[in-house]
């Protein structure tokens, strides 16, 4: 229904306001596009960066544990 | 005795409309605390340019040559030949966000993205109605509810609207406590209002820190190249703050270079505030457009938690969402405070500021996604 008062309107406008109308279209689609992807990428890679990190501190953590462990066995 | 009454002859009532609408300017940064450090170096700028015959702006000699004023030629060096000072102003902007919140809950990200389709549907209103698209364009990205980037995009795309955008932009944003709760309302049930968000952050290491800020560059400027001035210069901010080592830099980011800029920025955006040009009807047009633009802002972001809500185990408030425009801090305030209106024990203010730093990124993105898009 939107979609159709939309190119109703779009046809009652003046060629040069058509132009704009249509290019704002085009706009909207591309940028709505390359927002979402350029958040979804950020998303992913700022999580994958995250996890990553917390794993390696975890393990680092836990190798130490193990370490001060020992150290305290041959005390 | 004419030299007494030189000027005074000259006043025009569109001059004292311009007095009258930088007095209102004032009286709302004073009065009601809405944006003051903007509004009121703005609207006494435009008393300032305003009376005729002043030497703040260029005059034009008998013999036709141009004499520099001072706020044309800060006009001319800080925003018309390099955007310097909108862009500088990032680098305070990015070293005040503290994103530990938004990386603790990355699907935040998510609503920050959403809550910029007002900028696209008002781009299709303004040509609509007959604006220009490189017009249209500028006064859509009001809905980015910043304003360093609405003064960037309108200064790229040539816009000769660049002085009611950006007085539109900074009043809406003063506006965001008025404009969105009234809006949320109408999009969201009483439940949906309830919806409680416990906060158990995810641990975020200091390297994630320092390593995301790179990486929103690399990927920004690789998708969204003519985003790097706005989002690269964000990024910096951020990364002075997080590295650790440059804490004295950091604060003079914070506080000195964003105070200087914001003062010297208002007064100089004033110069686009001259009756000839900004008593127009266009001027009232930008000023519903721009209401259009934060309106479905609003009501994209609070739709778009509702739509996560159908796949998502753990609900999300869907008032979230209205902080995913950029309107930082306030539109994350303007959300706790709602929430705790509805039910005083649910705090949503991480998660409203989460969304809230999301849509600062995602609008300088944004701003240079339809930079690139017009111009090409």
């Amino acid at each position: 229904m939107n979609m159709y008062l939309i190119i109703a309107a779009v046809a009652a406008l003046d060629p040069m306001n058509k132009d704009n109308v249509l290019k704002s279209l085009e706009i909207m689609w591309k940028g709505v596009l390359a927002i979402f992807v350029t958040i979804a990428i950020i998303l992913f890679v700022s999580w994958a960066i995250n996890t990553i990190c917390n794993k390696a501190r975890a393990a680092a953590e836990k190798k130490k544990a193990e370490n001060d462990g020992k150290t305290d066995k041959k005390q | 005795m004419d030299f007494l009454i030189e000027s005074v002859s000259q006043v025009t009532w569109q001059n004292v409309l311009m007095w009258l609408i930088g007095g209102i300017l004032i009286f709302l940064a004073i009065k009601k605390d809405m944006e003051p450090a903007l509004l009121l170096p703005i609207g006494f700028g435009a008393i300032l340019v305003n009376i005729p015959l002043s030497n703040v702006v260029n005059e034009i000699t008998a013999e036709g040559t141009v004499t520099a004023g001072i706020i044309d030629w800060m006009f001319e060096i800080g925003v018309e030949a390099s955007e310097a000072m909108p862009i500088l102003l990032f680098i305070g902007i990015g070293a005040m966000i503290d994103f530990g919140p938004l990386l603790s809950n990355p699907k935040l990200f998510l609503l920050g993205g959403a809550a910029q389709f007002g900028i696209f549907l008002t781009i299709l209103f303004a040509t609509m109605i007959g604006f220009g698209i490189n017009d249209a364009a500028a006064i859509g990205i009001i809905g980015a509810a910043d304003g360093p980037t609405s003064i960037l995009v309108a200064m790229k795309l040539g816009s000769q609207y660049l002085g009611p955008i950006t007085v539109v932009a900074y009043s809406y944003m003063a506006l965001v406590p008025i404009i969105q709760p009234a809006v949320v309302k109408l999009c969201t049930t009483k439940k949906e209002r309830l919806i409680r968000m416990d906060y158990n952050p995810v641990s975020v290491s200091r390297t994630t820190k320092v390593l995301f800020p790179i990486v929103v560059t690399l990927i920004a400027g690789l998708i969204a190249p003519k985003s790097l001035a706005l989002v690269g210069f964000l990024m910096f901010g951020n990364l002075l703050r997080e590295c650790g080592v440059l804490r004295l830099l950091s604060e003079t980011a914070q506080n000195i270079l964003a105070n200087l800029i914001t003062l010297l920025l208002g007064i100089t955006i004033a110069s686009q505030m001259k009756a000839e040009s900004f008593v127009t009807w266009e001027t009232i047009m930008i000023l519903g457009l721009g209401l259009v633009a934060f309106v479905f802002d609003t009501v994209a972001g609070v739709m778009f938690a509702k739509f996560m809500n159908l796949f998502s185990k753990k609900k999300i408030n869907p008032m979230i969402g209205a902080a995913g425009i950029s309107a930082f801090p306030m539109s994350a305030r303007v959300i706790q405070k709602m929430g705790l209106k509805e039910d005083p024990s649910n705090h949503l203010l991480m998660h409203a500021i989460g969304a809230n730093v999301s849509g600062q990124i995602a609008s300088a993105i944004v701003g240079g996604l339809i930079i690139g898009l017009v111009l090409a």
